[in-house]
């Protein structure tokens, strides 16, 4: 027992003299998290005010109808408050978009209406300000394909009325061809009144907001872990056998040093917790219709969250107890985390990703995590995702008990 | 150059030794095929289901089982469209996030688009949760593929209120359809004036897409790993012995030679995923991005003075790759201070510089600087 008590205050000694070192580096990693997501959140609030998307519109001087068609464009119930259009010369949209002063620049070819009544349908370009395809480039895709049917097929309504007038030899061809285009030109614009929308309410239904700070909590965790490779590798071989010796077994000093690794986080977390209480006294609590809606509930939700504390806790240790380097072990760490955090929805929403990987995710620890987080700040922690989070907890300490002691009696 | 062999074949030695790194460097492209192979070609980033509105009785209607079937069909990387037999499973798929969304086509579309051109009737049902903002753009895709109809309906009700004779429908439908066409009319580039070809893609896995970003962030923490290493040999004592050449050489080969192999493992990685642009690019632009990273990692070793405090940095330094610069999303959109803040980071000018070569030069210049301020830092702090 005494043996038991001096293995633990000696891991607890170690542990603590890295504390100072680990609370900066935390406080840094908070204060960038928090700073960013309360930024996004004070500009997504007003939805008038929300950022544009900035639109660059490059077209010759004179070309005809262009004025009018960014007019009629930033009419359109999608784009009116989303979307900004500007008309620019070339060279000075190219330099806007590469000082990001400009997210997408169309370019209009010479002659364009004019090719489209010809039928000869140049082609619009649109350049975008990154350097790689994004989600956004995708989804643009997909509405060009859209836009591009809209104008093929009142091309193709314009065509078969030339046709019909031709062979019947009717008069006011131009006059009624002017009209039958703004006929469609009308039509394309509410069209969106052809859509009858029904709502549903879907259950367990959290806002992106409570997600993406779920998902941060959860990953400041895991990731914490990449500072603790000091604290966590493996100790002299010798000095765990001496304690073996002592009647000291293997797992039992693994689940000595989880205690103290766990504790020690608990009390960084507390640390941590006490600076954003201060914070959010000063700047105002950031979640209305959630736990987090006073600051008292901030300890509250705090110590609901200690279940996915420690499970980190025993995740990280069982990396480091494994790679017995925190070289290799930090490394490991990150990817490991990156993918889980990817399979389990914690940087594209879970919808989007393919069905397989949606049924892989309710097996790993990072989605029940998170799904923990959300139901803790709405106030009724899930009994589910607790036992999986416990389980999973177990599990890795358990495999870390198990290597140390393979490897000791393989060692010995 | 003996010297400097010996010393190569050393380290590379002890990286051998380190079985978990190696893993975690193959894991990289292992990783990126199982991801891939993961996506099939009915998954895609929204799912939308479709269904008949019909009852027992009623028989749906050709039109309204075309564009059933041709929406079904219309499935890419974006957006899948697939078939429900009734709207109760229509609603419970939308509810359990099977679907993203759900339209109920009419069974009588051809009653139903006349109606709507006349009096303003919707004529298709979506069914979705209320705060959704993405699948409105699915709107735009689900009309465009109705507006085919419409337009001809447009037509046909044109002709018979401007002229006196009343149009032949079949006829007039079928040169309505002959002059129809599915052409692109938007091509699509980067910020360099090059196509982007990966658009002209099916089937691209959304997964693959921030990998670029991914993998540096993987070789940065790599770069910064190998630093570590050199802090651990200082505290071990390893570094006592050696002349101030032997010191340097030891130095560098802890950070080049990993960050080498993760290089390789990242380039690997790119190709698989099927983001690859040509070699002549992503060779030079990795061998930039991981010199300026080398140098980021030796800058902040210099500065930092302690290992914990350098362990205690790496994520936030991870984090900041990921956050600041546009690897998930550009939040530079939302917020252009973190575009210029972004401009801090290694990691931005690498995503740049894969299309725009010019910023190669930038990604030399931040290592150089780097490594300058670093070896100021030392002469400074040794002072």
């Amino acid at each position: 027992m005494k043996t038991i008590f001096v293995y633990f205050q000696l891991e607890m000694k170690r542990m603590l003299r890295s504390l100072p070192g680990i609370i900066l580096g935390s406080l840094l990693l908070i204060l960038l998290l928090a700073g960013t997501f309360w930024l996004c959140h004070k500009s997504t609030q007003n939805p008038a005010q929300k950022k544009h998307i900035s639109v660059g519109i490059v077209a010759r001087e004179g070309e005809p109808f262009i004025d009018w068609m960014i007019d009629a464009v930033s009419q359109i119930k999608s784009t009116k408050y989303t979307c900004h259009f500007r008309r620019l010369a070339e060279k000075e949209a190219q330099r806007q978009i590469e000082q990001g002063k400009i997210n997408v620049i169309f370019l209009i070819p010479k002659d364009y209406v004019a090719s489209i009544i010809r039928g000869e349908n140049k082609h619009v370009t649109i350049r975008f300000s990154q350097g790689q395809t994004t989600i956004v480039s995708f989804l643009l895709r997909e509405l060009c394909t859209a836009a591009s049917s809209f104008i093929l097929n009142s091309e193709a309504g314009i065509y078969t009325m030339q046709d019909y007038y031709r062979e019947h030899r009717l008069p006011h061809a131009s006059r009624d061809e002017l009209n039958l285009n703004i006929a469609y030109i009308k039509e394309i614009a509410k069209l969106e009144e052809g859509v009858k929308l029904e709502e549903i309410k879907i259950p367990d239904s959290y806002s992106q907001t409570s997600r993406f700070l779920a998902s941060g909590i959860v990953l400041f965790f895991f990731l914490w872990g990449i500072a603790y490779g000091n604290l966590l590798t493996s100790q002299n071989h010798a000095f765990q056998q001496k304690l073996r010796i002592s009647s000291l077994g293997y797992p039992l000093q693994v689940i000595l040093r989880n205690l103290a690794f766990f504790l020690i986080n608990t009390l960084s977390f507390a640390i941590l917790l006490a600076i954003a209480h201060i914070l959010c006294h000063v700047q105002g609590m950031p979640l209305p219709g959630t736990i987090l809606s006073q600051p008292e509930r901030l300890w509250v939700f705090g110590a609901s969250l200690l279940p996915i504390l420690w499970m980190a806790a025993s995740f990280i240790q069982w990396v480091y107890e494994t790679a017995e380097d925190r070289f290799g072990g930090a490394i490991f760490l990150f990817l490991a985390t990156l993918l889980l955090a990817l399979l389990s929805g914690c940087f594209y929403p879970l919808d989007y990703l393919p069905l397989s990987i949606q049924n892989l995710a309710k097996a790993l620890p990072l989605y029940h995590s998170v799904e923990y987080a959300l139901s803790c700040l709405d106030r009724s922690p899930s009994p589910i995702h607790l036992v999986w989070i416990m389980g999973y907890g177990s599990g890795f300490l358990g495999i870390a008990m198990l290597w140390r002691n393979v490897r000791m009696r393989y060692r010995t | 150059m003996k010297e400097s062999m010996i010393w190569l074949f050393l380290w590379c030695k002890r990286l051998m030794k380190k079985p978990l790194l190696l893993f975690t460097i193959l894991l990289m492209p292992l990783a990126t095929l199982f991801l891939q192979q993961c996506g099939t070609r009915q998954d895609a980033m929204l799912r939308v289901a479709l269904c008949l509105e019909t009852t027992p009785q009623e028989t749906p209607s050709p039109a309204s089982e075309d564009l059933l079937k041709q929406m079904a069909s219309l499935s890419d990387t974006s957006i899948s469209f697939y078939v429900c037999k009734n709207k109760k499973q229509l609603i419970e798929d939308v509810k359990s996030r099977k679907a993203n969304c759900g339209y109920l086509i009419p069974a009588n579309l051809e009653e139903k688009i006349p109606a709507y051109i006349q009096n303003g009737t919707p004529f298709l049902t979506v069914i979705r949760e209320k705060k959704d903002a993405t699948t409105r753009i699915v709107d735009e895709i689900v009309l465009s593929k109705n507006y085919g109809a419409i337009a001809y309906h447009i037509l046909e009700d044109f002709l018979e209120k401007n002229t006196d004779s009343s149009p032949d429908s079949q006829k007039l439908k079928s040169t309505f359809q002959s002059h129809a066409s599915n052409e692109l009319l938007f091509q699509f580039q980067y910020l360099n004036g090059e196509e982007q070809a990966i658009l002209q893609k099916k089937n691209i896995g959304i997964l693959m897409l921030p990998l670029r970003g991914i993998v540096a962030a993987i070789l940065l923490l790599t770069c910064m790993a190998g630093e570590l290493l050199c802090f651990q040999d200082r505290a071990e004592g390893k570094y006592d012995q050696m002349s101030r050449k032997q010191k340097r050489m030891a130095a560098l080969y802890s950070l080049v030679i990993p960050g080498l192999a993760a290089g390789i493992a990242a380039l690997a990685s790119i190709k698989i995923a099927g983001i690859s642009g040509s070699i002549y690019r992503e060779v030079p632009a990795m061998a930039c991005y991981l010199f300026a990273c080398l140098g980021l990692a030796s800058l902040l070793g210099k500065l930092l003075p302690s290992q914990g405090i350098y362990m205690a940095s790496m994520p936030l330094m991870l984090l900041l790759s990921l956050l600041l610069t546009p690897v998930f999303i550009d939040l530079g959109i939302l917020l252009p201070a973190i575009r210029k803040m972004g401009d801090l980071l290694p990691g931005t000018w690498y995503l740049k510089s894969v299309q725009a070569p010019k910023n190669l030069l930038y990604l030399l210049a931040y290592g150089g600087i780097c490594l300058l301020l670093g070896h100021l830092a030392e002469k400074i702090l040794r002072n």
